[in-house]
């Protein structure tokens, strides 16, 4: 069908209905289709995505927290951390060795002129704190000043022993006119702890030591060690080859 | 008033509404689809994005690790100073003092002073002692009251001072934590 509005010529040709009803579920059909991948194909990819966007978060912190490990342990002398953990090992031993323990205090009251007439070794072991301990029972006799000396010492020792208790009797056989002589009981307890088991895991921060704990460490090097050459050569370790010549 | 006439046949306005209906249709399946597919497409993108990042983390966690790995002796150095250094503490928080209460007992003993029996307690420690005089007791009670400024001790009594007829004294103090 022809027909002019004007200038403008217009042409029609007959649309079946039926071939339009064809063209539009065709269209819809391609928009079913395209839907259909959408949801198949596509939102399970959201979701996987979802959980690589968590896994990046959590990648990312962990480059984070390894990083500024990093940057923590490069910032520290293996060589003083060497020495201060030895001599924290030396304070706090990773077993108990009570030999060396009564070896220590016997050394101690010879030294300062108190009589060790006897020592026992308590069997009752325990733990304080998380620590181990081990204890021990001494009976003495000596002056005022030698008996205070001696226990101001054993706080000063490596390793640390701790004086639980004091049971004093005064005798007044002392020279000291102010002095009397004193005899008595003390229960003496030497520590040890092993180490931590959860070492190893590499995104955990490393420990920080806080102002109090590096004047603790200082502090602890000025305490006396009575068996220094055998830590020393329990300490010695071969590096490299091992002498092919030993004499 | 202005009045609008339709000139064009019935027939040709239905095909033209036919036409416009389906030229909507098609825009809107071309939309859609396009909408669909753009999706699809930046999904795609952000995937291959995200797995080549978790590609690259990966490959720097690995290095890092190996790095830390290599400072493993550094690590565990500081990981038993800290354990040594937390036992340590723990040991010093629960540690009597008795070196400093024997020092404070040995400021007690002042002149004409004698020392008769000592008592450590769990919470005190109880001293009994022997005066021979007046300005022995004067010095003794002034040297307390030093220690009780010092503020190691809760309190400092005395349960009992007694007389000879000798001018003696025998004195009883406590000192309590």
């Amino acid at each position: 069908m022809n027909f002019k509005i004007g200038n403008t010529k217009f042409r029609f040709r007959a649309l079946p209905l039926r071939l339009l009803v064809k063209e539009l579920g065709i269209a819809v059909g391609i928009c079913v289709i395209i839907f259909v991948f959408f949801l198949i194909f596509t939102i399970p990819k959201v979701f996987l995505i979802i959980n690589l966007f968590g896994q990046l978060r959590e990648q990312d912190l962990k480059i984070k927290q390894l990083n500024s490990k990093l940057n923590d342990l490069r910032t520290l002398s293996e060589s003083d951390l060497f020495d201060s953990s030895s001599l924290l090992l030396e304070a706090l031993p990773l077993e108990g060795d009570i030999y060396k323990i009564i070896n220590t205090i016997k050394k101690i009251f010879y030294e300062n002129h108190v009589n060790l007439t006897s020592f026992a070794i308590n069997p009752e072991s325990g733990q304080d704190g998380g620590i181990s301990y081990a204890s021990l029972n001494l009976s003495f006799s000596s002056t005022f000043p030698d008996f205070k000396q001696t226990v101001g010492i054993l706080d000063k020792t490596l390793p640390l022993i701790s004086v639980e208790s004091i049971k004093v009797t005064l005798s007044t056989s002392s020279d000291d006119i102010l002095f009397p002589n004193v005899s008595g009981k003390m229960t003496l307890k030497s520590f040890f702890s092993s180490l931590p088991k959860d070492l190893g895991k590499a995104e955990k921060p490393l420990p920080k030591i806080s102002g109090n704990e590096i004047n603790l460490i200082e502090s602890l090097r000025s305490y006396k060690r009575y068996f220094e050459e055998l830590s020393s050569e329990e300490s010695a370790v071969t590096v490299g080859k091992e002498n092919p010549f030993p004499i | 008033m202005k009045k609008e006439i339709n000139l064009i046949d019935a027939e040709v306005q239905k095909t033209i509404s036919l036409l416009r209906l389906k030229k909507g249709a098609r825009f809107f399946c071309v939309l859609v689809s396009s909408f669909f597919l753009f999706l699809t497409a930046a999904v795609l993108v952000f995937l291959v994005y995200f797995q080549r990042k978790i590609d690259v983390n990966k490959k720097n966690i690995s290095l890092l690790n190996s790095q830390i790995n290599s400072l493993n002796k550094i690590e565990s150095y500081a990981v038993t100073i800290a354990d040594r250094v937390k036992g340590i503490n723990t040991i010093f928080k629960n540690k009597k003092n008795y070196y400093q209460i024997l020092d404070d007992l040995a400021n007690l003993i002042v002149n004409d002073f004698s020392l008769d029996r000592v008592d450590f307690g769990e919470d005190y420690i109880k001293i009994d002692g022997t005066c021979r005089n007046r300005q022995c007791l004067e010095a003794f009670n002034s040297q307390l009251e030093k220690l009780a400024l010092g503020g190691r001790y809760s309190q400092i009594i005395y349960p009992s001072v007694g007389r000879d007829s000798a001018g003696q004294f025998f004195i009883i103090v406590e000192l309590k934590k």
